[in-house]
């Protein structure tokens, strides 16, 4: 009895392991590589269309050595932010806590490090500080959002208003100027092969996101959450467990983008958070991250930043009016958005 | 008596305005002038008129964040058309269009794609601010209006200013078609439980389609009146009035679940808020505090409006 239930269920899906033995690795990269493309090919599309664009109409400028360099380093800060927010979007919620939390942990930073206020100096020792503080407010996001049950959006709003204001008082609204150079020589270097270290750092978290979006259960979990939220509680997943962890991954984003947008300016204010939520959003959803949630991974993310720091630089380039790029980037956002939403998820929308 | 009074929504705000008016007449000596007065009704009326829209969308269950854009448009459209040498009618009529045809933007971003509210009206956000811009010279603040566009908001009638009145009908209509007209019923139905007010035959989006509309219109409105009121576009009108409006209808009785709130509560959260920046302005406080008193109340009334739902989710047995 108990050998024909066995015999009954299915088999466990091949693992990747499996593939690797009878695909041999060139037939196993192959196979991922189609996959990637696969999956990704409109928003490749869309980055190819702009590129041609502005390729041609800049008479080839856009598309030199140097400018691709401008672009690539410029896209590594929003990248990570936008790493960071579509974990939140893949799990159908929203996070507008971006600006607040990336206010305080640069405004710590600035305190933490060389500066001309007080006589802190705790050198390369702001990793692990900024990486608690941001992971700290995250998961106090999520433990707002799931034990209060108020939707994302007005939770996280209330946490960007009090870290905002925070970080206005500790500041006391003055930027404070940064005298440690070692960092802001790191991170507007470019050291490895001619790449900005921006970049590497983005490709650096991209892989590490990837792989925790496809390898661990967290992660797994979250693609079911965004799915179906009941459907996921009633297979067994702790769906308010996997929130606030994601909550908190998410933050640990933010403390780190906001240590690198503090020194590569070298200078700390609590502004600096400013204007930064609206194109992590933008970037998330042309890259193909679904608001109804489910749907879109780290490489839709980076693709995404990378589609939008190309555009923004092209229309710097072709000098197009400044106030007309913000709705240019508007009418981008709404366009993504209405392509990738599900229109099943929606219910009472037919 | 007195307990049912309290029972209702609109009781909060008129009690923290009255005794937010009772302070600053005590700390200050200057706030019953009639510079004070005036300008206070200067502030109340253009964002109340606002929230009014903003109330119509709170009360179907969503929001609209692009009011502040659609007032700045509003201005900067009624300069340019002034530009062109429209007369004060022409102007009105067409601004008020303008308004119109972005809350339809609005409308079918939301109600007929399905795109959360959020994003669809943070993106026209940026786009009417854009486009908005692209309007804006900077010798357009020198450039005078007609006599009578200038008399609009400058005129007085009983010793309030026209757009005090226009307020004051505004919220008597909407009062009433919100209260006593069925189609004004329906919005509550829609914002409560929109699953069952679509299966008992409602068409909701045509609703919330038109509740958007309303407000791009009534957020027209007040740009026009705050341009006649100051007599030339600024690029700085409309910031920051989405969040001022959402604070004044939460505390005014509406939630941001939906199913809640009225035009009188609309008013007087505005009031509420008018007094408070009055207040930052005749203490002199410094900028940065006024930002985080605005950002504590909003998490006051975040929290307040978060625990009443939880209560009611709970009451229902929906957790």
């Amino acid at each position: 009895m108990d050998n024909v239930q066995a015999d009954a269920l299915p088999k466990r899906p091949q693992s990747y392991l499996t593939g690797l033995k009878e695909g041999g690795r060139a037939g196993w990269l192959l196979a991922q590589g189609l996959m990637f493309l696969g999956a990704v090919w409109g928003q490749l599309l869309s980055l190819a269309i702009v590129c041609l664009i502005f390729g041609i109409g800049s008479g080839g400028r856009f598309l030199s050595p140097d400018n691709i360099h401008a672009i690539v380093g410029l896209a590594g800060v929003p990248a990570l932010l936008c790493l960071g927010v579509h974990q939140i979007v893949v799990m159908g919620g929203m996070d507008l806590s971006l600006e607040g939390v990336v206010a305080i942990c640069g405004v710590v930073c600035g305190l933490l490090l060389k500066n001309n206020v007080n006589s802190m100096d705790v050198g390369f020792w702001i990793l692990p500080i900024v990486v608690a503080l941001g992971g700290a407010v995250g998961l106090l996001s999520g433990i707002i959002h799931t034990k209060l049950k108020m939707p994302s959006f007005i939770a996280t709003l209330g946490v960007q208003w009090v870290f905002f204001g925070f970080a206005i008082l500790i500041s006391g609204g003055r930027s404070i100027p940064i005298q440690d150079a070692r960092f802001q020589r790191l991170v507007t270097g470019s050291h490895i092969l001619g790449i900005p270290n921006l970049a590497l750092v983005g490709v650096f978290f991209w892989l590490v996101f990837e792989i925790f979006q496809s390898r661990t259960k967290t992660g797994i979990a979250m693609y079911a959450i965004g799915g179906d939220e009941t459907l996921a509680r009633q297979a067994g997943i702790n769906v308010n467990r996997v929130k606030v962890i994601v909550f908190a991954i998410c933050g640990v984003m933010y403390g780190i983008a906001a240590l690198f947008l503090v020194t590569r300016l070298n200078s700390a204010a609590a502004r600096v958070g400013n204007l930064l939520l609206f194109p992590a959003m933008t970037a998330a959803a042309v890259g193909g991250v679904s608001l109804t949630g489910g749907l879109g991974r780290a490489r839709n993310a980076v693709l995404g930043t990378v589609i939008i720091s190309a555009l923004n630089n092209g229309m710097v380039m072709m000098r197009v009016n400044p106030y007309l790029q913000e709705a240019v980037n508007g009418i981008v956002l709404i366009t993504a958005v209405a392509l990738t939403i599900d229109r099943k998820k929606l219910g009472f929308i037919k | 008596m007195p307990g049912k009074l309290a029972r209702k929504s609109e009781f909060v705000p008129l009690v923290l305005s009255l005794a937010l008016a009772a302070a600053l007449s005590a700390a200050s000596g200057v706030f019953w002038t009639s510079a004070n007065l005036n300008s206070l009704q200067a502030s109340i009326a253009p964002t109340a008129i606002m929230a009014f829209g903003m109330m119509l969308c709170l009360i179907c269950g969503y929001f609209d964040l692009s009011i502040g854009s659609i007032m700045l448009l509003a201005g900067l459209l009624s300069g340019k058309f002034n530009d062109w040498g429209l007369s004060t009618p022409a102007i009105v009529l067409f601004v008020l269009l303008a308004g119109l045809a972005v809350g339809c933007l609005n409308g079918f971003l939301v109600a007929v794609l399905g795109i959360n509210a959020l994003i669809a009206t943070i993106g026209v956000q940026y786009i009417g601010y854009g486009f908005a811009m692209t309007l804006w010279d900077r010798n357009m603040q020198h450039r005078k209006f007609p006599g009578d566009f200038i008399a609009m908001g400058d005129g007085q009638f009983l010793g309030m200013y026209y757009m005090t009145w226009v307020m004051l009908a505004i919220l008597v209509g909407l009062g009433f078609f919100l209260k006593y007209t069925l189609s004004g019923r329906r919005l509550y139905y829609v914002g409560g439980n929109r699953e069952a007010s679509r299966l008992i035959g409602f068409n909701d989006r045509r609703i919330v389609f038109l509740c958007y509309a309303a407000t791009g219109l009534l957020a027209a409105l007040a740009g026009v009146l705050a341009v006649a009121r100051i007599q030339s576009p600024t690029q700085y009108m409309g910031g920051g009035v989405h969040m001022t409006c959402m604070i004044a209808c939460v505390i005014g009785g509406g939630s941001f679940a939906g199913g809640k709130g009225s035009a009188l509560g609309a008013a007087l959260g505005v009031t509420f808020m008018s007094l408070l920046t009055n207040m930052f302005n005749l203490l002199e406080m410094n900028t940065q505090l006024q930002n985080v008193v605005v950002g504590l109340t909003l998490i006051a009334v975040i929290v307040v409006d978060g625990y009443l739902n939880l209560k009611k989710m709970r009451a229902m047995g929906m957790i």
